[in-house]
This record gives structure tokens, sequence and C-alpha cells, in this order.
């Protein structure tokens, strides 16, 4: 799989008054490749907002390297290439949205880059129509809902075309029809037009819907792995580190200590559901027979 | 010292082309000691609710008396409500201002008018309450710490006024899960000492497992109001309001849908776990 952003041995430390300066990020190494989806879990204060601010070129490492394709991100003659390769959301919609119609809105980075009328057209109501977001092209973003102006938000990202879409914790403020909403786009995105996407978040059920997760904690990545065999395998360390496995995988687990072994690790409602019916009805059959 | 709320309405820029309703005649009582969750989409005008319950904005229609209080009364002392009911914003670490922990709590008290000594005592104490060593963070500038810390020097600060009701808007927003646990866990302590607890939050499981009684809102009205398994019955009401019913209570009723022995009234990991160990004989005598 190729390569996309490739961050080595990067440190990041941040300036204080004091002079005594501290470290955020220490010693990660890791790539992110063209197509996947990779979550970023870890404690307030872990590192893992920082990390990704590295991704884009946000910030730059104080020791090591990132490179966007093939540009580092401290080269400042390409910085504007490799933000157009990476596009970034935030947690809080209202810190993102600038104009006050829908679409201008989304037309913002493109104008800035000069491109043409014509093809800023296109570009935006491709990107609305990707969010579904295109009934709303001439309304006003305050009059959206937290869901929608995260969907402006990104439908403004894609219209960069970015190869990657960088997500910090950008369902923290909605409620949970809102961040149904923008999972769901994002699912879609990424499984559809084959999006890259780094997802830093809270909730462990957002992380499992990605192909790989990583933990950190105090600077470091400590844990990788597919989300499923992480949240199965390392349950007990992500406890450690302030963390937590999805409910249903925690429910499984407490069952098993039980007595109750549960089939096929299952990780959401649907799987649980499934596996704890076929158990029942097994169990059924077996005692009729008996 | 309940907190009557009735017919109470607010609109926004009222006689201006932008005016905007953002409650429609909402009425309930906030009894004492009880804990109640306020849960409703973005817009449905919960943060605009909280703000009439200290009086911090005026009812433009109806009222809220708390302690006999009108506070559409324009002769009502406002600070006096204030100090009954306390207020704790979403993301309230963006509020502090001091230079040390030990001023930024004190500043409400100060401002009461308190001795320094009853100052001290409660500064103190408010650390207690929110889980903050005092001793090594009392002289810290509250920016150097981390940004569960933080939040818990702002809720300090509201605690420092020793409020009979307390209101936590979205009080877990961005924290980690140890951080989240650790918050609830605070503010369960302050419930059983006897504060009066109002939470508005996003988090259906939370809501399910710590309040007596839950309020919804939908478009500034008043569209529910129980008790969690009331509230949380009609799972498609609240899915097409913006909300959702905890992922537990999805799975109890999927089981149940099927024919497992399961009620479809379940809202915790605790309670399926228990359920769910009775359903296939491995209850407490099994082993």
């Amino acid at each position: 799989m190729t390569d996309i952003i490739r961050v080595q041995d990067a440190w990041y430390e941040y300036e204080r008054a004091d002079d005594e300066g501290e470290l955020a990020v220490r010693g990660v190494s890791l790539s992110v490749r063209k197509g996947e989806w990779l979550s970023i879990i870890g404690r307030n204060g872990s590192g893992k907002s920082t990390l990704i601010k590295l991704l884009n070129g946000l910030f730059l490492p104080t020791r090591g390297s990132v490179t966007v394709g093939s540009y580092d991100t401290r080269d400042e003659d390409h910085i504007w290439d490799v933000r157009q390769r990476v596009g970034m959301i935030f947690q809080n919609p209202d810190n993102q949205i600038v104009a006050t119609i829908v679409e201008e809105d989304v037309a913002f980075g493109l104008e800035n880059l000069g491109v043409n009328p014509q093809e800023i057209r296109e570009r935006v109501d491709a990107a609305l129509r990707a969010v579904g977001m295109q009934e709303y092209a001439a309304s006003a973003p305050h009059m959206l809902s937290g869901g929608q102006k995260q969907r402006v938000a990104i439908a403004g990202a894609l219209a960069m075309e970015p190869e990657v879409l960088l997500m910090d914790e950008p369902t923290a403020m909605l409620d949970p029809g809102g961040r149904r909403e923008v999972m769901e786009t994002v699912e879609r995105l990424h499984r559809e037009s084959g999006l890259t996407v780094v997802l830093v978040t809270h909730f462990m059920d957002e992380a499992l819907r990605g192909d790989r997760v990583i933990a950190m904690q105090d600077g470091k990545a400590i844990l990788e792995g597919a989300p499923r065999e992480v949240f199965a395998r390392e349950a007990e360390a992500l406890k450690a580190a302030g963390l937590e496995v999805p409910a249903m995988a925690e429910l499984a687990s407490r069952l098993r200590a039980r007595g109750l072994d549960v089939q096929g690790a299952p990780m959401t409602v649907p799987e649980m559901a499934q596996a704890l019916i076929a158990r029942y009805r097994e169990r059924g059959a077996s005692g009729n027979a008996g | 010292m309940p907190v009557e709320v009735r017919d109470l309405s607010h609109v926004y820029n009222e006689d201006s082309p932008f005016s905007a309703a953002a409650l429609k005649g909402v009425s309930l009582t906030i009894a004492d000691g009880e804990f109640l969750a306020v849960i409703g989409h973005t817009g449905s005008g919960k943060s605009t609710l909280i703000q009439h319950l200290n009086g911090l904005i005026r009812p433009t229609g109806g009222t809220v008396v708390v302690d006999g209080m009108d506070i559409a009364d324009k002769g009502t002392n406002l600070r006096k409500v204030r100090r009954r009911v306390g207020l704790v914003f979403q993301y309230p670490e963006y509020q502090l201002f001091e230079e040390t922990v030990h001023k930024d709590i004190a500043f409400g008290p100060k401002n009461l008018g308190l001795d320094n000594d009853e100052i001290e005592r409660r500064v103190e104490e408010a650390c207690r309450l929110v889980g903050l060593p005092y001793e090594a963070v009392r002289d810290k500038s509250p920016f150097e710490l981390s940004g569960g810390q933080k939040r818990r020097v702002a809720i300090a600060g509201v605690l420092a006024m020793e409020p009979k009701v307390l209101i936590l808007d979205e009080p877990t927003a961005g924290l980690d899960p140890a951080g989240r646990d650790s918050i609830l866990e605070r503010v369960q302590e302050w419930h059983r000492a006897g504060t009066t607890i109002v939470m508005v939050s996003h988090s259906m499981e939370d809501v399910a497992r710590l309040a007596d009684r839950i309020v919804v809102l939908d478009h500034g009205e008043k569209a529910l109001e129980g008790a969690p398994r009331e509230v949380f019955a009609d799972a498609e009401r609240l899915t097409k309001m913006g909300l959702d019913v905890p992922a537990v209570t999805r799975l109890a009723r999927e089981l149940n849908d099927a024919g497992l022995p399961v009620p479809r009234d379940l809202y915790t990991i605790e309670e399926m776990e228990a359920a769910l160990l009775a359903a296939f004989g491995k209850g407490e005598g099994g082993c």
C-alpha cells in the first residue's frame, strides 16, 4: 500500500513562558496509507491532537520529520501543496465556518486559490452532494444543526480535492443525531470515494469503524492494530491508559468472566444481538434433545 | 427549595426581523435533591432554558420562581438567585482568567463579601469536592493544568458559591473515558450529599444511568418528561428528534423481539449482564 504521509521519529515541544518546554509528542513514527481509515485514541493531553496537527504542517516537528507525498512539511515553498492534499476538520463547527451562505463557505478555499468560477461551481456542487447538503446550498450556516454544520465544513475540505481528511474530534459537540450523520457521511466517503481518513476521537465505537487504530499515551504511540484486534486483545492496556473498549465488547468480556461465552467477539449491537440469539437457540435445541 | 418553571417562553431579538423563538411555553418543577437530565437536539432550547434557571436571562413570557423569588419580577435581586443556583457552562475551562487556581476559585466567594477565613475554607473545600490536590495546585496558573484539571478548577469556582442547585451543561464534552467517568462520579457524590442536579447531556448512556427524571426538549417545546424508562420507551420518536436510546437498550429490544427472556427496558451494562446471566441460567446460584 502506498504511504501518503510519513512521520519519522517526530517530536513536538510547546514553548512556554517559563522557558520550560512541554513535550507533547515524543518520537512517534507512523505512516498513513492511501485509502485507509486510521483512528487515533488517547487521553486528554496524550498528544493526539498535536500529532494530527503535524500531519498537514499546521505544526512543524521540533525534531524528526513529516512528509506528505514528496514534500517535507518544513519546506515553506510547498506548504500549500501539503495543505491542499491534507484537509482538516476541527471539533467546533462554529469555529470553522467563515461565510454567511453555505455554498460561499464551501467555495472559500477555492476562491483563495484563484480557481476559475465555472470550476468552483462544479466542485462546490459536487462537494455539497457528497455530504448530502445540496438542498442547503443557499442557506445561512447559523440556521443549520451542529451535524449539518460539520457536514458543510467537510464539504469545504472536499472541494479542495484532498487525498486525506484529518478530523480532530469532529463529533464531540454534537447531539446523537448529529454524530450519526457525520459518521455515516465519513464512512460513505471513505468506502465509496476511497477518501483516506485520520480521525482523532474519544468514542471507541467511532474508532471501531476504521481500518487501523493507534492509542497514544504520554506523547507516544503505545498500541497499534486493527480496531477489533486491539479492542479484543488489549482491553486491560486500554483501561490502564484511561480508555475503554466499545460497550458491547465490555459486555462480552463481563459475560465471559461469568461463564457465558459469546462467539465471534461481537463489538456492535447487531453483532451482539446475533451472537446471543444464536447461542440461545442452540441452547434451546440441545435442551430439547436432552 | 424547588425551582418552578411556569409557561416559560423566550424569543431572541423580539420585535425585530431576526426574532427567533427558542422556548415556547415550557413548564416544569425541579424538586429538592433530584437529579434531572435535560436532553434535546442542538438548538432545542436546552441552553436557553438553563440560563433562565439562575436568572442569567429574563423570560419574554412566563417565569421561573426560585425559592419564592420570581426572576421575571424586575424587583428581584438576581444575585440572590445566583447564590442558590450555580451554573457550569459548556467547556467552562475557557472562562478561567486568574493568575492562580486559588484566585480563580476564590473569585465568586470574594464577590459575596465573605471574610478571608471563610473564603479560604470554601476554596479548599471546593478543591476537595472536584478532586484537585489543593496544596499542589493552589499557586499554579490554571493554564498550566491539563484539560480535565482545568475543567475541575472551573467547576470548583461554581461549587465555592455553595449553591443548592447545580446546573451542568454537558460537563463531560470532549473528555476522555476516564476523565468523563471521574467527573460523573463526582456529580453523583454531590447529588448524594443533597445538591439538586440539573445536567444537560448528549450522552443517552449517562442520562439513563444517572438521572431520576428526564426532560426532552424539541424545537423549544417540552416533548417528553418522565423517568428514564418512560422517556426511552419510544426509540423511534427520540431518533426523529435527533436523539437516541442507549446501546444496551437497543440490544435489549432486539433480544426481546427475538423471544429471549430479557426485559425491553434495560439501560446499563450491569443490568444487561444480570438479565443475560438469568436468561442463560447462569444466575448467582448457578455456580
